[in-house]
């Protein structure tokens, strides 16, 4: 079944388990060091062993229609646990721990300088407990087991974001409403489960969506997917269930920020993808009214009132939480289509948000290294003192805008036929008006960056960017030119990704 | 702001040579030369039409007096739009608020 | 030679005026950036001389679709050309300037109009349609002030708007049509219209244009010449392309040469007046491309060709007046023609060209679109065109060289203009009256053509002399009589009065009503919660554990009506 080029057969075998074990048992021994360069050390490992197994796993789904699935422990599914990888989670897996590396190499000079030196090993091995959690949420194939893996990357990351208090103590209170949000969403989601568990007796994701396809007129499941589909999107900053996301980026230490902007609401919204489409069968009439008239035109709203609310905002991080927000919209509209074509779309954006979002969060981390820079007036000249840096920064948001020969405009090109060939009018007005309030708040930004000069008494304050952020941020700055231009290997992956969802759910 | 008088900027009244008479009076010289000029061309036009000096094509006639009309139509309209619309240079930015009481654009 | 221009044959233009622009932005020294602003062009002209074949060049593929970056047709080229003359040109006008940012911008901003006109589908306009908009923009900032700044946000915004029109009409058509192609497209459908809308905003049509007179003034001395040059050709290039013989653009084009003159005499500002009379002679070239028979494209051609040099050349000469006073109002200017005699004895070229004077390139252009008028048999646009050819320009670039350089002296003691910025503006100057001369090499770039096209004929010379002359009689007169409407520094409220006073106005008033909006729902949502708890600390009366107010009350309620939301939805759902 599995191609395994890169590991032993031996190894490859277990790849799915081994990407969720390795940073979970890892992090243990990332606790006991109580250095932060060995702890650094052990999670970038950890990372790294996970991104070999989420590769070897990607390669293999490549196949089309191609399905690993995994036995925990032996126990055959429905029965015993059971871990599935197709063409959409393998993406997935492959995007979060590809960020999840880049997001490391960045976090050792970012960590040094923003984390208390006897907290590092701690942080690091928060942050493989989180790590492992969410691969666990993207591989699973059992509901419940998802909801564990949920609140296994749940936990940490509330405490990864109060390490932030630092520097700002809201902090703490931006990662107390994530714990409460947080845990609204996952008690909904498990509620949901339960509901459906009532309904059908079984928890494997596969054997549900099996027997889901008869039970469509049945009350209780419709209760369940309630539930979930709400659970889910306050899990993924659906708008207007976002109101945690700005507190915890903008506070969050800078490469807490890098890494949940660029995975964790995207692997909710895998989630949401996998149950509206794959569990709960897409054709039955509940799921699509529910995603056409409450997930469309809150994807819309959150498009047009997100990207506003962004363009009054003065602290950078939380300008950019805003526009977050506001591109979950662009996923959410995508899948609100229910079309292959629109999740396909939802998927190429989610993809490419990530690697816009990497960049910008990246480069502030940069800035907030070099000068402490937070607000928007304080990024004066920085243009002309950190070069390198401040142009992988506009790159980021000229692919935020969408600006041809870079991904965001790929994604946004393809949400526009999407959106055409369902004859949605009012959703390509959306996405334009949205890109051009994108235009004007990423144009504060780069005014303040390059046109207004450098304020006096700066200059002297000079400090060279570290190369271990230097070499991720300029890497994922040319990603977001060289797949603008070269887009096919990404619209490749969502197009089998789009399949791989659609096509489980029809029974295949 | 005539033209005259601008030429004679300084104090003192024009003395002396044709040539400085010629300097001091610019402006009315060169207004009292175009207009002969006009009039000779609206002459020579209204002579000679039948051979076809009309910048219309197939019409015959000093047509082209009809658009000096309209110049000075244009130019009592831009008088009336300053005298009604006219506003301090500022204006905007004081509306808009980037100018308070007493502050300088 | 012939391996240069080998190796560069079917390589676009553009490439080299944006790559010099890139790293004329980069480059820290200004030997550099000046070397680069002239090797640019002269490198973006060897390869228009080294393209001899009509065709598509620089397909990128895409996937999807395929980027044509280099359609060289007999439209396209003679805009190129003067573009990259254009570029040169600014590049020696500009040889005095200090300026990192407005180096790299113009050039880039060149390229991007020259990339623009080269494209050959919809996506590549947009991309540098776009382009031209950032590029620009920075010629506005880089000049200071804070007008400048926010006069430079509402260009840009208007220009970018323009873009996503742009990309919104191309995308409608390429459903409809199947087709990214950029060629004539018509207003047939709603596509059309928004494709219109879009290039008509850059074109300056009638209440599109207020960015024109509102930002072109704010720019930089060296920026409002590239300025001047190329956003608004690019528009009726576009124009050309897709909605030639459109009649509706005959009426607009005969509005837009009309109605500025009021406006152009009563501006205070000499720039404002030039931007003004830009846009009438963009109405010549919109009526020329409504025409759309061969004659009036040709003039369209013409016009722009010889408008963009010979606009630049007044933007130049005015240039070189702020360089050296600092200001450019009528109130503050006055006999300069004393200190600055060369700049003066451009200008007056500049306006000569611009009225339309034989043996000046003015004329040439401007009488092949009212043939070309005559040829369609539309008297009415004829008879438009040669007052507003006679009345506008006249009266407002002769204010605009009087004010300057004659009238009341306002005792500025300034020497004459930089070396530098006298030899570009030599440069224009000597094309102005060139091309008025020997007419066959204009003529022979055109579109279509017009080798028995004869404009020195006696009826034509003679009547327009006689215009002229009448026109320059009535200025003299107005100014003797003090009737001219000069009196003060002041504004006068154009159509931006709708968005700069009444859309600011409702913006304002709005944003407070939805502040006020919002904070009485958060009021009565947060009196909701508080009384809702009151029980509750009834009921459990725990010690003030919730003694604050979080946003995680309010989220709670959101996720339970989004939940109610989908609940009903689905309960509602019928059976599949």
């Amino acid at each position: 079944m599995t191609v395994g080029q890169w590991l032993p057969t031996a190894l490859a075998a277990h790849a799915p388990v081994l990407l969720v074990a390795v940073p979970l048992i890892l992090s243990t021994p990332a606790a006991i060091l109580r250095t932060g360069r060995a702890g650094w050390a052990i999670a970038l490992s950890g990372a790294l062993l996970a991104l070999l197994c989420a590769v070897e796993l990607f390669l293999a789904t490549r196949a089309d229609g191609a399905v690993i699935s995994y036995a925990l422990g032996g126990w055959p599914p429905p029965f015993g646990i059971e871990f599935r990888v197709d063409g959409l989670n393998a993406a997935l897996l492959l995007l979060l721990t590809g960020a999840a590396v880049l997001a490391l190499i960045f976090a050792r000079p970012s960590v040094e300088n923003e984390i208390n030196a006897d907290k590092r090993s701690l942080f690091y091995s928060a942050f493989l407990v989180s790590l492992s959690g969410l691969a666990g949420v993207a591989i699973t194939g059992d509901a419940f087991n998802l909801f564990v893996f949920l609140e296994i990357s749940s936990i940490p990351t509330y405490a990864l974001i109060a390490m932030g208090a630092n520097r700002d103590r809201r902090a703490l209170t931006s990662a107390f409403n994530y714990l409460v949000m947080g845990a609204i969403g996952a008690t909904f989601f498990v509620i949901g489960v339960g509901f459906l568990y009532m309904a059908t007796g079984t928890l494997n994701m596969a054997d549900l969506a099996r027997l889901l396809v008869d039970m469509d007129g049945d009350r209780v499941v419709r209760m369940g997917f309630a539930f979930i589909l709400v659970g889910l999107g306050l899990k993924a900053a659906l708008f207007p269930l976002h109101l945690w996301l700005p507190g915890a980026y903008a506070y969050a230490p800078s490469f807490v920020t890098v890494f949940l902007a660029t995975t964790a609401t995207k692997v909710a919204f895998y989630v949401i993808i996998r149950f509206s489409f794959d569990v709960f069968a897409i054709d039955s009439g509940f799921v699509v009214n529910a995603l056409t008239y409450v997930v469309t035109p809150l994807a819309i709203a959150g498009m047009i009132v997100a990207s506003a609310q962004a363009l009054f905002q003065t602290d950078v991080r939380r300008l950019l939480a805003y526009s977050s927000v506001a591109q979950a919209g662009y996923m959410m509209l995508g899948l609100g289509m229910g079309s292959q074509a629109g999740v396909s779309a939802g998927v190429l954006h989610l993809i490419n948000h990530a690697l816009m979002k990497g960049v910008l969060f990246m480069a502030l981390g940069a800035f907030a290294i070099s000068y402490g820079v937070r607000r928007i007036e304080n990024c004066k000249g920085l243009g002309m003192m950190m070069p390198m840096t401040a142009s992988a920064f506009t790159l980021g948001a000229l692919s935020l805008i969408g600006v041809p020969f870079t991904v965001g405009f790929i994604s946004k090109f393809y949400l526009i036929q999407a959106a055409l060939a369902q004859g949605w009018i009012f959703a390509v007005a959306a996405i334009l008006i949205s890109s051009v309030l994108a235009v004007f708040y990423c144009y504060r930004i780069l005014v303040n960056l390059w046109v207004t000069p450098i304020p006096e008494g700066r200059r002297d304050l000079a400090q060279p960017t570290p190369y271990l952020i230097l070499v991720p941020l300029v890497g994922l700055a040319l990603a977001n030119l060289v797949f603008g231009v070269h887009a096919a290997p990404l619209v490749d992956i969502a197009e089998t990704a789009a399949a791989a969802a659609i096509n489980a759910g029809t029974g295949s | 702001m005539t033209v005259q008088r601008d030429i004679k900027s300084g104090v003192n009244p024009p003395t002396g040579s044709l040539a400085e008479r010629i300097r001091s009076h610019a402006g009315l010289l060169a207004t009292i030369g175009l207009g002969v000029l006009v009039v000779l061309g609206f002459g020579l036009e209204t002579v000679l039409s039948k051979n076809g000096l009309s910048k219309y094509p197939d019409v015959y006639g000093a047509y082209e007096v009809l658009p000096l009309v309209a110049g000075v139509l244009a130019i009592a309209l831009a008088r009336l739009l300053a005298g009604l619309l006219h506003r301090p240079a500022d204006f905007y930015e004081r509306a808009a608020g980037d100018l308070e009481e007493g502050e300088d654009a | 030679m012939p391996d240069i221009l080998a190796v560069l044959n079917g390589v676009s233009p553009a490439w080299f005026l944006i790559v010099a622009g890139l790293l004329a932005w980069g480059a820290p020294w200004s030997p550099v950036r000046k070397a680069l602003m002239l090797i640019g062009p002269c490198f973006a002209l060897l390869a228009w001389f080294a393209t001899h074949e009509t065709g598509v060049y620089g397909v990128i593929d895409l996937g999807p679709f395929q980027l044509e970056t280099f359609r060289f047709d007999s439209l396209s080229r003679i805009w190129v050309l003067v573009f990259i003359l254009i570029a040169f040109i600014n590049g020696v006008y500009a040889l005095h300037e200090r300026n990192r940012m407005t180096d790299g911008a113009a050039l880039i901003y060149a390229g991007a109009a020259v990339g623009a006109v080269l494209s050959g589908d919809l996506l590549t306009l947009f991309f540098f349609w776009e382009l031209t908009a950032l590029a620009s923009a920075p010629l506005i900032f880089a000049a200071g002030a804070p007008m400048a700044h926010r006069a430079g946000l509402r260009y840009l915004a208007i220009q970018v708007l323009s873009g996503v029109l742009l990309l919104a009409g191309a995308a409608v058509w390429a459903s409809q049509t199947g087709s990214w192609g950029c060629d004539a497209i018509g207003v047939d459908s709603a596509a059309g219209v928004m494709l219109l809308l879009a290039f008509g905003v850059k074109a300056g049509f009638p209440l599109l244009h207020m960015w024109l007179p509102d930002a072109y003034p704010k720019a930089t001395g060296v920026g409002s010449v590239v300025l001047s040059a190329f956003t608004t050709k690019l528009a009726v290039y576009a124009l050309a392309r897709g909605f030639a013989g459109e009649g509706a653009l005959i009426a607009i084009g005969l509005v837009m040469a009309v109605f500025p003159i009021v406006f152009a005499l009563v501006s205070n500002d000499l720039r404002q007046t030039l931007a003004y009379a830009l846009i009438n002679q963009l109405g010549f070239m919109v009526v020329g491309v409504g025409l759309g028979n061969e004659l009036a494209l040709n003039g369209a051609a013409a016009n722009a060709f010889v408008g963009v040099i010979y606009m630049a050349l007044m933007f130049m000469t005015l240039g070189a007046v702020l360089h050296r006073t600092g200001t450019v109002k009528a109130t503050e200017l006055g006999g300069l023609f004393k200190s600055m005699p060369v700049t003066g004895v451009c200008a007056i070229i500049g306006a000569l060209s611009v009225a339309g004077v034989p043996l000046f390139s003015g004329f040439v252009a401007k009488t092949l679109i009212l043939s070309g008028a005559h040829y369609a048999h539309n008297d009415l646009a004829y008879a438009i065109l040669v007052y507003a050819s006679a009345g506008v320009m006249e009266l407002s670039v002769l204010k605009v060289v009087y004010c300057a350089f004659f009238g009341e002296a306002r005792h500025h003691q300034v020497r004459e203009a930089p070396q530098t910025m006298l030899l570009g503006m030599a440069l224009a100057a000597f094309l102005c009256v060139y091309l008025g001369v020997d007419y066959r090499a204009l003529y022979e770039l055109l579109p279509f053509g017009i080798d028995d096209y004869e404009p020195y004929k006696l009826n034509n010379v003679f009547g327009q002399v006689q215009l002229l002359l009448g026109g320059a009689f009535v200025f003299a007169l107005a100014v003797g009589f003090k009737l001219f409407p000069l009196k003060s520094d002041h504004t006068i409220l154009d159509a931006d009065w709708f968005y700069r006073r009444l859309g600011d106005g409702a913006a304002r008033w709005g944003k407070a009503m939805g502040e006020l909006l919002v904070h009485a729902i958060n009021t009565a949502l947060t009196a909701g919660v508080a009384r809702l708890r009151a029980r509750l600390f009834n009921l459990f009366n725990p010690a003030g554990a919730l003694s604050r107010e979080f946003p995680s009350g309010l989220m709670a309620l959101w996720t339970a009506i989004m939940l109610a939301a989908v609940l009903l939805v689905s309960y509602f759902s019928p059976m599949s």
